[in-house]
């Protein structure tokens, strides 16, 4: 449904989206990774038909996403990574002019209003960040599409509203429509998406199934010992410096997490914990060990 | 016609503003004008000031106003109106395409199923509009005012005639507005170009009234096209005028089509 093809957009030396590929089948929900800067948010004007690639191609339901952007608009539902809507309209004024302009379903807006509640009589100058969201949230799903693309979509919204977001997003891609989102957070892309893709300086580095990418991971655990002794001990075991009765070392092929279960069954352990979400690490393995020294 | 009257709908309240500013204006010129002639005190004003003043200002008739357009011609349509329809479209141009594209508010139109072309046309029209509502106004409150009082002479024909030429004068701004809006990112720089080339516009126009030997400047400004003074003595090549303005009209629309159809937008 949603399909890019070696797309390359170069603003400056070095600086743009480079040979990026990928494809989102409808009942997916593709997650789309990387630092702020990377290209994400490129990648999704592409799709948009508001840049044009240098080299390669973009389509949406078979549609050029260029040359035949008001047909890919008509399948799309698009929610921007920064939500800009004029200040003078109230939510519901903003709400009416994008029904009117897409054509929306005006009960599945009632239906969204109580999912992602907000005051739509407020102008929106004085909407908080999660109103907004929550209104460009509700702007973005009132249009029953079959596809939808989303930049941050959980940006500015509290835990509650996350949570409901998964859910309606599941519902989303049950019904079969395409999901193409990006995010910096984890838990809610390991818990919604299907696939993920990495991208790096503009590049993908890696795309794979999500429970692959974790599955392959170099996980970090930390594990509070009784005595400083033992944990010196255990360091010693794994190959690491231990911090006062504190051990923190990664599992992976050689050091897996039954071998150290093995060794742990010698110890006063009081506390296992994970480092981070299992994503993180897999973001933080891509893009934390090639900062310069 | 949605894209449209939405657009109109952001803009009515400057739009409308401009409107009835000026339509009040004049009808208060209009109304003073029969004390005004009665007293002399304008006549004996005018004739105070140096004639290249005036004639840069378009007030070359300092005796003898047979009706309220003599007066007009140098009260309100020379600089006055320049200054105006420079402002009236520098804004609207601004509010309705440098701005969105600067703060990102135009994708609320660009995500749904619409084209640049229909956005183009659609800011064009509600230019167009705006323009139209502003000289009709202007026209049917003088019309009133001749209606309604005694001692203005109105020549009906000559009245609309300017306001005619008037209109495409504020088209050619309009659309050339909209093109330099096409083309940044920034609102500022779209706006300090646009204006700066619609303020030398203005002093070219002045500096070719004021000698013989600047008068060859007036070619450059798209001012001299709208001559209240030359139309009121029935010297002005009005159809030629219109031709050129119309033509103006159309090759920036054909640039706003062509350079916001093809540019890149980070929005």
């Amino acid at each position: 449904m949603i399909r890019l093809e070696h797309v390359t957009k170069e603003f400056a030396p070095g600086r743009g989206i480079f040979d990026v590929s990928f494809t989102v089948d409808p009942g997916m929900i593709f997650g789309f990774i990387g630092p702020n800067g990377s290209g994400k948010s490129t990648t999704l004007r592409h799709l948009m038909g508001l840049l044009a690639a240098d080299d390669g191609k973009a389509t949406v339901g078979g549609f050029d996403c260029w040359n035949q952007s008001k047909e890919v608009k008509q399948l799309v539902g698009y929610l921007p990574g920064e939500i800009s809507l004029p200040g003078d309209m109230t939510g519901a004024d903003m709400l009416d002019l994008m029904q009117r302009l897409h054509g929306s379903d005006p009960a599945r807006r009632q239906l969204l209003l109580k999912r992602f509640p907000f005051e739509t009589k407020t102008k929106i100058r004085k909407m908080s960040k999660g109103m907004k969201q929550k209104l460009a949230l509700v702007g973005c799903f009132m249009k029953d599409a079959p596809v939808y693309l989303l930049d941050e979509p959980t940006s500015g919204l509290d835990p509650l509203m996350q949570e409901r977001f998964l859910e309606w997003i599941e519902q989303e891609k049950q019904a079969g429509k395409a999901i193409l989102m990006s995010s910096h957070h984890f838990p809610e892309m390991e818990k919604s998406c299907d696939r993920a893709a990495l991208i790096k300086a503009g590049r993908i580095i890696v795309e794979s199934d999500i429970h692959a990418l974790i599955r392959s991971s170099r996980k970090v655990y930390t594990i509070v010992f009784q005595s400083e002794t033992e944990a010196a001990q255990f360091a010693m075991q794994v190959g690491v410096e231990p911090k006062r009765t504190e051990v923190s070392f990664q599992t992976d092929e050689t050091l897996t997490l039954n071998q150290v279960i093995a060794f742990l069954t010698q110890y006063d352990v009081r506390l296992i914990r994970q480092s981070a979400d299992d994503l993180e690490q897999v973001f933080l393995h891509y893009y934390g060990e090639e900062e310069p020294s | 016609m949605l894209l449209i009257r939405s657009l109109f709908k952001q803009v009515r309240k400057p739009v409308l503003a401009y409107a009835i500013g000026t339509s009040l204006y004049l009808l208060m010129l209009a109304l003073l004008y029969p004390s005004m002639m009665k007293t002399g005190l304008l006549e004996a004003k005018l004739q105070a000031l140096p004639p290249e003043v005036l004639k840069a200002f378009q007030y070359d008739k300092v005796t003898g106003f047979n009706n309220v357009l003599d007066l007009l011609g140098g009260n309100y349509y020379g600089l006055i109106f320049q200054v105006i329809a420079s402002l009236f479209l520098l804004s609207l141009a601004a509010r309705l395409v440098a701005r969105p594209i600067d703060n990102g508010e135009l994708i609320v139109y660009l995500a749904a199923p619409i084209t640049r072309n229909d956005y183009t046309l659609a800011v064009a029209s509600v230019i167009g509009l705006a323009s139209l509502l502003l000289v009709t106004l202007n026209g049917l409150v003088l019309m009133v005012a001749d209606w309604w009082m005694s001692g203005i002479t109105i020549d009906t024909v000559v009245l609309w005639r300017i306001q005619l030429n008037a209109l495409l004068l504020l088209f050619a701004i309009g659309t050339f507005t909209l093109f330099i809006a096409t083309l940044f990112d920034e609102e500022r720089r779209a706006f300090s170009l646009a204006g700066s080339v619609l303020v030398l516009s203005i002093v070219l126009t002045i500096l070719s009234e004021l000698s013989d030997k600047t008068e060859w400047l007036r070619y450059l400004s798209v001012f001299s096209l709208f001559n209240t003074t030359q139309l009121l003595e029935g010297t002005n090549h009005f159809l030629l005028h219109s031709v050129i303005l119309f033509v103006l009209c159309l090759i920036f629309l054909t640039g706003a089509f062509v350079q916001f159809g093809r540019r890149s937008l980070s929005i």
